[in-house]
């Protein structure tokens, strides 16, 4: 008796647990490989692809390839989830595409934002799953069925918005790198040194608020250009980063879009 | 004796003044977040009520289609058409149905129907080929799917901000104001039998 009682509070413990553990966090790129099926190239690529595509017209398309599926979940639910957590796109457009594949599982997702839903309907996206991915998939070649995909995927979400990422800290951080490190640094020692001579009044005078959301892009910029090395230096950056990816809170998903196996 | 019952009144009536004004701010943070958190559950149902619209208008289209290759299903057919009419005079009900846990009820279990029904169909329809192989037939089964999918979505999303108001009026002491205003719980959407997250089996 007291034994099963043990395993019932084991069971409720360890079912959230899980349950939460299968949805990854917000990530910092646009294209996640958790299976290791794409070659640093091949992600690089899809990464500067759907980086510059942003840039330009706003809409937010984020790659996730899992090996299985997590049990006591399925497809659908598990795409949705995923797209409540990593919010792609803009929160008032909703302009976000979510492409999740189970190699595994030979299963995979487009799930589209309520801002596409109208430029790609439920059958187009069918269509472009199995018309241009899914026969790539079916070879094992991932890269090529997403290039395929994002190829009709891009012009369609294209043709609603358009609205390039200017004004998102994207100037300051053309600024020279080196430059901006130094004024961040000088920045964060005035900050600190300000909260210890005059207690707490400094932290109502010095919020470093703009500091946060700059470096939100600016180490987001560093990542697709793929030089680890320093990214370690800004240590901190990435975790203001992984809100900051899009400012914040971005857009959601009711449920629109396809599925397919093979 | 008179500077001392002065004193003694306008420090009373200060009292006054300061527990008025703080029950005033009480009642007035409970209510309006009352009035947010209701104004989340409107909203969540609205879009329940936009899916299942979008479904109700799939079906003609979908009856016609299957009807020109498989004639002889003709009672399956019939069944989403009746579950269809039942469904057409309760879409659009409005935020007052969440006020009333029967209609409420009602509303569930004529879109219930019609989900069986459609999945019935969608049963049958696997042994005609032709049907299968239509173009017009695959583009309507992924708007279907779609379209159950997102009444999935929308039905836990409601039932999310249902919870969040549900839990706000009835804790002490919100739920002393929250009755003053008649601010009354709403109900929930259960889970269809079958239908809804079953885990797939897979192997």
């Amino acid at each position: 008796m007291k034994l099963k009682l043990w395993t019932f509070y084991l069971v409720l413990i360890i079912i959230p647990w899980i349950y939460g553990q299968t949805l990854p966090e917000k990530p910092a790129a646009w294209c996640n490989d958790y299976a290791g099926v794409l070659t640093p190239q091949q992600r690089d690529s899809l990464n500067a692809i759907l980086g510059a595509f942003e840039q330009r017209t706003s809409n937010q398309i984020f790659i996730a390839i899992f090996r299985r599926l997590p049990e006591g979940t399925y497809l659908e639910d598990f795409a949705v989830r995923l797209f409540e957590k990593w919010r792609p796109g803009l929160p008032d457009k909703n302009n976000g595409i979510l492409i999740v594949i189970f190699t595994e599982d030979r299963k995979a997702r487009i799930e589209v934002g309520y801002g596409l839903e109208d430029v790609i309907t439920d059958a187009q996206a069918r269509r472009v799953l199995y018309d241009e991915m899914i026969p790539y998939f079916k070879k094992g070649d991932y890269y090529h069925g997403l290039l395929a995909g994002l190829k009709v995927l891009m012009p369609a979400a294209e043709g609603k918005y358009q609205i390039p990422l200017k004004r998102r800290s994207r100037s300051r951080s053309k600024s020279s790198d080196p430059l901006v490190a130094i004024f961040t640094v000088l920045i964060i020692f005035l900050f600190l040194y300000g909260v210890s001579r005059r207690g707490r009044h400094a932290g109502m005078t010095l919020g470093p608020g703009p500091v946060i959301v700059w470096h939100g892009g600016h180490s987001r910029r560093r990542r697709r250009r793929d030089d680890d090395d320093d990214d370690d230096f800004w240590g901190g950056g990435g975790s203001f980063g992984g809100s900051g990816f899009s400012g914040g809170f971005g857009g959601l998903s009711g449920g629109g879009g396809a599925s397919g196996s093979w | 004796m008179k500077r001392g019952c002065l004193i003694g009144l306008i420090a009373g009536i200060a009292l006054l003044v300061v527990i008025g004004i703080s029950i005033f701010v009480t009642v007035k943070n409970y209510y309006n977040q009352f009035v947010t958190l209701e104004e989340q559950v409107n909203q969540a149902w609205s879009q329940v009520e936009n899916v299942y619209q979008r479904r109700a208008d799939l079906i003609p289209n979908l009856v016609e289609v299957v009807k020109g290759y498989a004639r002889h299903e003709r009672e399956t057919l019939q069944a989403v058409v009746e579950a269809r009419a039942k469904v057409g005079g309760q879409v659009n009900i409005g935020p007052g149905v969440l006020n009333d846990p029967q209609a409420f009820a009602r509303f569930q279990q004529a879109q219930d129907a019609l989900s069986s029904a459609l999945q019935r169909l969608m049963v049958v329809v696997e042994r005609y080929p032709e049907l299968k192989a239509d173009q017009r037939f695959a583009d309507l089964q992924a708007q279907l799917e779609g379209t159950e999918n997102r009444i999935a979505v929308e039905r836990r999303r409601f039932n999310q901000a249902v919870q969040a108001y549900n839990t706000a009026i009835r804790k002490f002491p919100a739920n002393i104001i929250a009755s003053f205003f008649g601010f009354q719980p709403k109900p929930y959407f259960k889970a269809q039998p079958g239908a809804e997250q079953a885990p797939k089996v897979q192997f």
